[in-house]
């Protein structure tokens, strides 16, 4: 009878112990986030401040690894092939629903399990602080009349969609004229008087708004921006255009659910920690969270979106 | 007029060179929005190479291109044994990796290099060797901990 | 108390920035980027300063591999090699790094004087430069390639072209066509030119000089007498002078760097000198070395100019720059110069500091690194075989590039065994995109008219220094060939 007793104790307190082991099991090593664009970029940025919070919450350091290439296409089949184990996540943009559609690119959001949005940037209509336009209507009216030169980064990238969009749904008549290493020499380029107009986000046209180079007329977003109170939307101007970038944490597809969980746990306390949100607003990046199951369904939609626009173009 | 026949062998790469990528320009397109297009420029460069390897092959059949010296078999083998061991490693690095495979390519190289009769001669043998496996493991450490440990580059 | 922890952490950063920078396939950005997260526990004043001083150090210390070794440690010390490493196969190593301290001193010192006086006025300068300029501005770059191969003109310019077209691989970047990628997703953004570089430079020198193994030994390195008088130092002056300004220039200009400045400051100095000694250059020359040290260096103050005036990055290093000032919530601009002026004046005086720094270090450093030379061969070419993989497997944790660089490595040595110089090759590779993307894009932007270029002044003058600098080669080549003709004759009368 005692005998028996002691092994059923022997035996819950083993089971006890493994439980609690396999609890605390993850995690355990550093994880690797990968960012897929280069080092000291917007989404570079983001990956850094994001990984230093979300250190905080799981206890081991998260190191941000740049694989960059082909839009954001390596990093994120880098991720996409790797180990599910968990010590491998991916910050994703929007590129991840518009290489598919615009390039032709294999990866799709479909190829990661989804962790959390974290951030969404309203592209902005922004033109050089001499030109003669001081309303959206003004940038209107006169691309109705000549053909206007746009500044877009490189076709089927993030701000070259906006361009496209604009023109769509404005009717202002356009040459697009493509800088691939992104919105900073497009913006140069702005200043400089070889492009009329240039849409990309806030964040990126910081500098340039500040140091007084380039003002925003208008944004493409739901409601007026909280660091520009003062600037209208497209929409109150009479012009349904919306149109942001933003960025996410995915995992592998067949990540295991109780890792996933905490890495979901993660993301959210970081993205939503007081520090965080200060530098997003500091630097005039959005704010926006999305749980999994939200940021699959929006990546979803965003997809067909762009499919669509892709028929139209 | 001696045939230069290595100088020869190089203008002929050239000119199959240029002439494949005049070939694949030539599909792509000439021109987008009113500008020239990415077919351009390879064809410029296509058909300059073609004409330049021309000049070439004509100066190396005449003799009058200005050229280095001769190299002897054995000093050529030691290039291609660098090549081969080289190769091999790339071929293998991911399989097995890089901490247990770099200090065998270090000791590899090293024996191909070295003139194995003056060691012979001078009776060093035992010295040499040892030589080689202590810098085969220094030169794997001290990359390893430079460039994994200290600029955190996963080494396969 | 708080000056001498920037103190110290600016010479770290000195320290550190040459030695990442004397290893190929570390490079600047790679350090910075690695540092920027560490920054964040740090003061402002104190990462900026650290990483600035990174920056100077690292622009320094690629000129060492590239005089040492014939890889250059950074892509801006390309044009170190072309006389760096001549003089030390002739025993003249640590002469050479000293130069290249020294000038790198200058033309980092010049460059800062420049930014404290004429930054904002540059910087508006500056944004004249549109896609004519850069257009204009790599063709007179280009035009470097005639000179350099000044020998042997047919084989130089298929080299030359050589490069460009491997320029060309990639997503061609105005109409998003695939371009010689085969498919290969690592080809896309092009090819990746630390990889290539590593591999034309390194490992084919290392292979032409597996064959000489047999010969005699090395010439030895004079590396007693290593520390440079007065004399030394005014020597190279005017040229590092020039080379700074000229650095400054390019380096104000958004999106060129330490490459493009030290070959232009190459090639001006090289056209400058007498006649005599224009042949010496390429074979080590001290004021080759000079002008292209300078060059680069210069491009660090320079740089700077875009950054803080508008948040522009003027090469790859201030963008990362760029993002740890975001970080620690100081934007470029006006505010940054208005409100925070103590700030930029401490980090003013730091970049001073790591100037000067870096020209003790590193000619105290250079006879150190120069004996790594007296190691045998058979020792030294497997660890720098070992170094040229590792390097190019580090810029992005890849294979593919490893096999490249190998592949570059057999072609580099198959075209220097038969007498073709990869120089012009690789500043075919550097120049190309720049050269074909800006004179398209002119294009789209003038609606097609050619007239843009010429209309345009910057874009003018440029041009018309482009022709007078091809003109000026051609004469000197037809100079040569009749001399060289002369000669021959006399041989044969004399015979």
């Amino acid at each position: 009878m005692r005998h028996k007793r002691c092994l059923v104790i022997l035996v819950v307190s083993v089971l006890v112990l493994a439980a609690s082991l396999v609890g605390h099991a993850y995690p355990q090593r550093p994880i690797t986030l990968v960012c897929p664009y280069g080092v000291g970029g917007g989404t570079d940025i983001v990956a850094r401040v994001l990984a230093r919070h979300m250190e905080e919450s799981l206890g081991v350091p998260v190191v941000v690894e740049n694989k960059v290439g082909a839009g954001g296409a390596v990093g994120f089949s880098y991720t996409a092939q790797a180990n599910p184990d968990g010590y491998n996540i991916v910050l994703v943009a929007l590129p991840i629903v518009t290489l598919p559609v615009f390039q032709d690119v294999k990866i799709t959001h479909n190829d990661l399990r989804p962790i959390g949005l974290v951030n969404g940037d309203a592209a902005a209509i922004i033109v050089r602080a001499n030109s003669p336009w001081q309303t959206l209507e003004d940038l209107i009216e006169a691309g109705h009349s000549r053909q206007l030169r746009i500044g877009t980064t490189s076709p089927g990238a993030a701000w070259w969609i906006g361009a496209q969009i604009l023109k769509q749904q404005t009717g202002i008549q356009g040459v697009d004229i493509p800088y691939a290493a992104g919105a900073a020499p497009m913006l140069t380029a702005l200043a400089g008087g070889e492009i009329e107009v240039a849409t990309c986000s806030a964040a990126e046209a910081t500098s340039m708004l500040e140091s007084g180079e380039v003002r925003i007329l208008a944004v493409m977003s739901e409601e007026r921006l909280p660091f520009f109170p003062d600037i209208p939307t497209c929409k109150e101007e009479g012009y349904d255009v919306t149109f942001s970038t933003w960025r996410g944490i995915m995992a592998p597809k067949d990540t295991p659910d109780d890792i996933a969980a905490v890495l979901e746990e993660a993301v959210k306390e970081a993205a939503h920690t007081e520090a965080f949100r200060k530098f997003l607003y500091d630097n005039k990046y959005g704010f926006e969270y999305l749980n999994p199951k939200e940021f699959k369904d929006f990546m979803d939609a965003q997809f067909a979106i762009f499919t669509e626009i892709k028929e139209d173009l | 007029m001696k045939v230069q026949s290595d100088l020869l062998f190089t203008a002929i790469s050239t000119l199959v060179l240029g002439i494949v990528i005049s070939f694949h320009a030539s599909k792509m397109p000439w021109s987008c929005s009113g500008i020239p297009g990415p077919a351009v420029f390879p064809l410029i460069i296509g058909v300059a190479l073609i004409l330049l390897s021309v000049a070439n092959i004509v100066l190396s059949l005449t003799g009058r291109s200005a050229s280095p010296g001769k190299t002897s078999a054995k000093e050529r083998f030691k290039a291609l044994w660098i090549i081969g061991v080289s190769v091999a490693y790339f071929l293998l690095l991911k399989p097995i990796g890089f901490v247990v495979l770099t200090p065998i390519y270090v000791i590899c190289l090293i024996a191909g290099l070295i003139d194995w009769v003056t060691v012979r001669q001078e009776k060093v043998g035992a010295k040499v060797v040892v030589e080689m496996i202590l810098l085969g493991g220094a030169v794997t450490a001290a990359v390893f901990l430079v460039f994994a440990k200290v600029f955190l580059v996963s080494l396969p | 108390m708080y000056y001498l922890q920037i103190l110290v952490t600016i010479t770290v950063g000195v320290l550190a920035g040459i030695f990442v920078g004397s290893i190929p396939g570390l490079t600047a950005t790679m350090a910075i980027a690695l540092l920027v997260p560490m920054t964040f526990y740090m003061e402002a004043v104190n990462a900026i300063s650290l990483l600035l001083a990174i920056y100077v150090g690292a622009m320094f210390g690629g000129s060492i591999s590239a005089i040492l070794l014939g890889i250059p440690g950074t892509p801006a010390a390309t044009a170190t090699r072309i006389d760096g490493f001549p003089m030390s196969k002739q025993g003249r190593a640590g002469e050479a790094i000293n130069i290249a301290a020294m000038a790198s001193f200058v033309g980092g010192m010049v460059s800062l004087i420049i930014l404290f006086s004429v930054a904002r006025p540059l910087a508006r300068f500056s944004l004249n430069f549109q896609s004519p300029e850069y257009f204009a501005l790599a063709i007179t770059g280009l035009t470097l390639c005639i000179s350099l191969s000044s020998k042997n003109v047919t084989k130089g310019l298929v080299t030359a072209f050589l490069g460009l077209f491997l320029a060309t691989i990639g997503l061609d970047e105005l109409v998003s066509v695939e371009r010689f990628t085969f498919g290969r997703l690592d080809l896309f953004d092009g090819l990746p030119f630390i990889p290539a570089m590593i591999g034309f430079f390194g490992f084919a020198e290392l292979l032409v000089q597996a064959e000489q193994i047999m010969e005699q030994r090395r010439v030895a390195q004079k590396v007693t007498s290593v520390l440079p008088t007065w004399n030394d130092f005014k020597a190279i002056l005017g040229t590092s002078i020039r080379g700074g300004l000229i650095g400054t220039m390019v380096g104000a200009i958004p999106g060129t760097g330490g490459n493009i400045a030290a070959f232009l400051s190459y090639d001006i100095t090289r056209r400058l000198a007498e006649d005599e000694e224009k042949d010496k250059f390429g074979e080590g020359h001290p004021q080759g070395v000079a002008a292209a040290e300078s060059g680069n260096n210069g491009v660090t103050g320079g740089a700077i100019i875009p950054l803080v005036t508008f948040g522009i990055p003027g090469d790859s290093v201030t963008a990362v720059l760029l993002g740890s000032l975001l970080i620690h919530g100081l934007r470029p601009g006006k505010s940054l110069f208005e409100q925070q002026s103590s700030l930029v004046n401490l980090i003013f005086a730091g970049m001073l500091i790591s100037n000067i720094l870096m020209l003790f270090g590193g000619i105290f450093l250079s006879r150190f690194y120069a004996k790594i030379l007296s190691l045998k061969d058979q020792y030294l070419l497997p660890i720098i075989a070992v170094l040229s993989i590792v390097g190019a497997y580090s810029i992005r944790s890849s294979l593919f590039d490893v096999g490249l660089m190998l592949a570059c490595g057999v072609i580099g040595y198959l075209l220097t065994k038969t007498g073709y110089s990869t120089v012009p090759l690789v500043l075919g590779i550097i120049l190309g995109p720049t050269a074909e993307m800006n004179f398209r894009r002119a294009l789209l932007v003038s609606g097609g008219s050619l007239t843009i270029f010429f209309t345009r002044p910057i874009s003018l003058v440029l041009l018309v220094i482009a022709i007078i600098f091809l003109t000026s080669s051609i004469i000197q080549q037809s100079k040569n060939s009749a001399r060289q003709r002369k000669m021959r004759n006399q041989a044969g009368m004399a015979g």
